[in-house]
């Protein structure tokens, strides 16, 4: 059995029933699992931030979409179809995009990423099945290839998504 | 004895870092150390010495310092690399050996988020330096010890966490004021006081003390050090329990003009440094706790 780790900015794909992708403390990032179980692909999303215009062409770092919800989900959804997921059958679950206690909204990034999320799918009539978002928790996601299911882990404790 | 006392008894007995480093990182403030006296005092203490010469020779600071070969003494380090930067890495090696395998309880849901935290906040400070240059080292040093006091609290949050947890659900506590209502002391306080201990410079303990509570200070590095750990814990670089249950105040940050698309802009560029000095969660194959990351 081999763990897939997935970073901040980054995402993993997996159709081998022996894997398990995991992402640690998503905090105000947004964590987004997708798993056709025909097909038996999943994937994982660990996105920081929720517009990817901020990367300008000058940056001298290379665009990673992962970074952003807006470039990080169709890219996830992408690859996820190059290994036979079909959109129709795919489920969608997100967690994270917490926040700190911020009445003014500086903060917000939390909020931003989730409202970010949120607005792709719709835009591509795609329905989120389960969530765990805008709360104070630091969630550890993880996914089973094998099986489709979804978990999370706050404090020590395993809950299913 | 109540909580807060044995608390302070904890911090009494708090055991120092081995070796001079804990100790030079406040001489070496004041600026009257000369060379050969920071030799004097760096030449027996073989764990500081390795590892100075260890970061000075990653290939990131070998690129940075200009040096056209690897550094092999101590004393050829000591007169090339500044003072200021010798400072960050004599308190890398003190965050990394307090740190060292803390785990498990109190704060903590793994390995070494502590640690983690700590040198995530330390480097986001960098990214902050623009908006407060005076800074310049203390911000990055003051960050990778700003939650030392979590260590003297760990087994009291641990002991104690579900009435915390209800002041924070039921009264929209923080964590901070839940911590001073339930133990007595915040792991701020607690992380000063040992800072005062062991003789650091008072803006330092200052900006330790009021982390949680910037507002109530007038100096910029207190402001920047609870600004880096905002974000640190936004990018999810937190220590567990306590995740997000802080309170953060936006408006102090109008004064350094700073906005929300430039905390983006740090998050973006910092991520990366943050994952290359210290992989995530790669305790689970073969990383070393121990080791000194290689932050530049």
């Amino acid at each position: 059995m081999s763990k897939l780790i997935v970073g901040v900015g980054d995402m993993k794909i997996s159709d081998n029933p022996e894997d398990t992708i995991v992402t640690y403390a998503l905090g105000s990032c947004l964590g987004m699992v997708i798993y056709d179980p025909v097909a038996k692909v999943g994937a994982l999303l660990h996105a920081m931030l929720p517009d990817s215009a901020i990367h300008n062409n000058k940056s001298q770092e290379e665009f990673n979409p992962y970074k952003f919800v807006n470039s990080g989900i169709p890219a996830m959804f992408k690859e996820a179809y190059k290994l036979g997921a079909q959109k129709k059958m795919v489920t969608v679950k997100m967690a994270g995009c917490s926040q700190l206690m911020d009445d003014t909204g500086f903060f917000n990034i939390g909020k931003r990423n989730y409202a970010a999320a949120r607005k792709i799918l719709w835009k591509n009539n795609v329905i989120v099945d389960a969530e765990h978002c805008d709360k104070s928790d630091s969630v550890t996601v993880t996914l089973n290839i094998r099986t489709g299911e979804t978990t999370m882990r706050i404090q020590n404790v395993n809950y299913p998504l | 004895m109540t909580i807060s006392e044995e608390i302070i008894h904890k911090i009494e007995y708090f055991p120092q870092p081995a070796g001079a480093a804990y100790r030079l990182i406040g001489r070496l403030d004041s600026g009257n150390t000369s060379q050969e006296e920071l030799l004097k005092l760096l030449e027996f203490d073989i764990p500081a010495t390795s590892n100075i010469l260890k970061l000075c020779n990653t290939p990131a600071n070998m690129a940075r310092f200009g040096f056209s070969g690897k550094i092999s003494s101590i004393k050829t380090a000591v007169s090339k690399v500044g003072i200021g930067e010798l400072k960050e890495m004599l308190t890398m090696t003190v965050s990394t050996d307090i740190f060292a395998g803390s785990s498990g309880s109190g704060y903590e849901s793994g390995i070494g988020e502590m640690r983690r935290h700590s040198i995530a906040a330390a480097v986001i400070s960098r990214h902050l330096l623009p908006y407060a240059p005076k800074l310049s080292h203390d911000l990055f040093t003051t960050c990778l010890l700003h939650d030392l006091g979590k260590l003297i609290l760990s087994e009291f949050v641990s002991h104690h966490y579900a009435d915390m947890r209800i002041l924070i659900e039921e009264k929209a506590y923080d964590f901070s004021r839940a911590e001073k209502e339930v133990l007595g002391m915040t792991h701020a306080e607690a992380g000063a006081r040992i800072l005062e201990k062991w003789g650091y410079p008072d803006p330092m303990v200052s900006a330790v003390r009021f982390h949680h509570h910037p507002q109530t200070d007038k100096s910029p590095l207190t402001h920047f050090v609870a600004l880096a750990d905002a974000i640190a814990m936004m990018l999810g670089f937190t220590t567990g329990f306590d995740a997000l249950d802080y309170m953060v105040f936006p408006g102090l940050y109008d004064t350094y003009k700073i906005k929300e698309k430039d905390i983006e802009l740090i998050a973006m560029h910092a991520v990366d440094e943050i994952n290359n000095a210290i992989p995530f969660r790669q305790a689970d194959a073969d990383e070393s706790e121990d080791s000194i990351p290689e932050v530049i």
